[in-house]
């Protein structure tokens, strides 16, 4: 396995101060490898992308992007040195049209990088060039997730981070997210994401984590997590689990 | 008759917009309601009062009543007025807001800012009403049975202009892209890259521009007077919350609409209820459009 490009150690971190939702967790992405968080509601699993991402409280722990210290950056700085984030709720602006959600993707971009990145993304995908100057509020659930991740790879990120990417999607458009970002990876952006419908993300992923009450559970190989009996009992339901 | 009441009511509908944009800036990008908006105008108005009596007494442009220093003087005016923007909110609302505050707490605090900047123009400047020039104008009859003064129609075409620009700023602009992003969601806008305190300050910057606009035009065409924005508050937020939280065009049509209602009223009830006809037409919106005419839907 490459070397980590992203490594998080005993990240700490929450909404009110002194109060953290993430009290120790710790996780690791490599390029080319997507990474699934799992973990019961109120595990902190969401909290610690967003304290990555420099959209909340970071309270103690390391980050580092490359070799490179960025424990605590705003989020703003955090898109200028490498790490995307598409958030769950709210993964794109439906107020502004497709192609403003691009440019906006962008915003940390000089002109020419601009018009670069807006070529890459509509060149990947027609539906977008197709449908620029549509309002974000149009799109369904999983145009809207396209968009989202377009939107984040403007900077041609090294590391994408993603909150649960397939809440509220149909069945099928899951596969169809699942397998873009499988195609991402191996175009070697590190993928790390945090999933409710864990056994469907752990088969596209590489490695999982387990946390539970904000704090690394148990990591491993998604293959061995996803036949861990103990793991299936606890996190993944037996069968199907409602997101 | 009609026709006259329109032409005054687009007048005051211009001038009201340019303040509610500002109203309106603020509660989507700054989420909260700025009683203290009001005051720009009146700052801006007596700023430009005070470069003008520095300006040489040029001769006056045409049929206007003013020269080339008036209009240097709502640059100059427009530039103070968003300075003192800045000031007041690294002074008070930048504060609050890096301790988390409730937007509630943002709004008593503007009504502070608002009682000491209100009382600062009166301490400099009096509480005589003061006038930019004292040349007499002659109305022009623009459309049978429609007179306004040439410098009404300077106002008017001098609002549409800004406010033209101020459309293209936000439409195409990177920073105006900016600016709508965070509107709509600050997180996501930060996620992007846009520094969130810098988009702050454009939001400022402009609000207190175009409400020194507001505050030159409204004196040029009535008189200054320390509560000369204060008399217009109401007016703005219904102008704002009219046009719903939406859209730039909401609260020029916001504004439009009050101006309106204002001067028509008079053609059916006395005088003296002019004043109320916003608090009316705020109630009705509040009970059956609370999300404004363009809360709903907006533009492409």
């Amino acid at each position: 396995m490459t070397s980590p490009i992203l490594s998080a150690r005993n990240v700490v971190a929450g909404y009110a101060p002194g109060l953290p939702i993430v009290h120790d967790v710790s996780a690791d992405v490599s390029p080319g490898e997507i990474v699934t968080i799992i973990g019961p509601n109120g595990a902190g699993k969401s909290t610690f992308l967003k304290a990555i991402a420099g959209l909340v409280r970071f309270e103690g722990g390391d980050v580092q992007l490359a070799g490179r210290d960025v424990s605590g950056l705003p989020a703003h700085e955090m898109v200028r040195v490498g790490i995307g984030f598409v958030p769950q709720t709210g993964n794109i602006f439906t107020s502004l049209s497709i192609h403003e959600n691009l440019v906006l993707g962008g915003h940390s971009l000089g002109a020419s990088d601009l018009k670069r990145g807006l070529e890459r993304a509509y060149g990947l995908s027609p539906f977008l060039a197709q449908r620029r100057s549509s309002l974000g509020r149009v799109l369904s659930g999983g145009q809207r997730q396209m968009l989202a991740v377009a939107r984040a790879l403007m900077t041609n990120p090294s590391v994408i981070m993603l909150d649960e990417p397939t809440a509220g999607l149909a069945p099928r458009v899951v596969g169809e997210v699942f397998a873009d970002l499988r195609r991402l990876a191996e175009s070697g952006v590190a993928v790390l994401m945090v999933e409710q419908n864990a056994r469907a993300a752990l088969r596209v992923s590489d490695r999982g984590y387990v946390l539970a009450e904000g704090r690394n559970r148990l990591d491993g190989k998604a293959a061995d997590l996803l036949a861990d009996a103990a793991v299936g009992e606890a996190f993944l339901g037996g069968g199907r689990r409602a997101s | 008759m009609i026709g006259q009441a329109i032409a005054d009511g687009l007048l005051t509908g211009a001038i009201i917009s340019l303040g509610a944009i500002g109203v309106s800036l603020s509660l989507q990008i700054l989420r909260f309601a700025n009683f203290s908006h009001a005051e720009l105008l009146t700052w801006g108005a007596y700023l430009a009062l005070t470069f003008v009596s520095f300006a040489t007494a040029g001769a006056s442009l045409g049929p206007f009543s003013f020269g080339w220093g008036l209009l240097a003087a709502v640059g100059l005016a427009a530039a103070g007025t968003a300075l003192l923007a800045l000031i007041v909110d690294a002074l008070v609302f930048s504060r609050l807001r890096s301790q988390g505050a409730h937007p509630l707490t943002l709004v008593f605090a503007s009504f502070g800012a608002a009682l000491i900047l209100r009382n600062l123009v009166l301490l400099l400047w009096g509480p005589e009403a003061h006038y930019y020039t004292t040349e007499l104008q002659i109305a022009i009859e623009v459309l049978p049975n429609v007179r306004m003064l040439p410098d009404q129609i300077f106002v008017l075409a001098l609002a549409c202009v800004v406010v033209l620009a101020l459309h293209l700023f936000l439409r195409f602009s990177r920073l105006g892209m900016a600016m709508r992003a965070m509107a709509e969601s600050p997180a996501l806008a930060r996620v992007c890259g846009v520094e969130t305190d810098k988009v702050v300050r454009w939001t400022w910057i402009v609000s207190g521009a175009l409400a020194a606009a507001a505050g030159v035009f409204s004196g040029l065409t009535v008189q200054l007077r320390p509560e000369m924005g204060f008399n217009l508050l109401l007016s703005l937020f219904t102008a704002a919350i009219l046009g719903g939280g939406g859209s730039l065009i909401g609260a020029v049509i916001g504004g439009l609409a009050v101006g309106l209602s204002e001067s028509l009223s008079v053609l059916a009830i006395p005088t003296g209820y002019k004043a109320a006809v916003p608090f009316l037409l705020l109630l009705l919106v509040l009970f059956f459009r609370p999300q404004g005419l363009f809360g709903a839907e907006e533009r492409s």
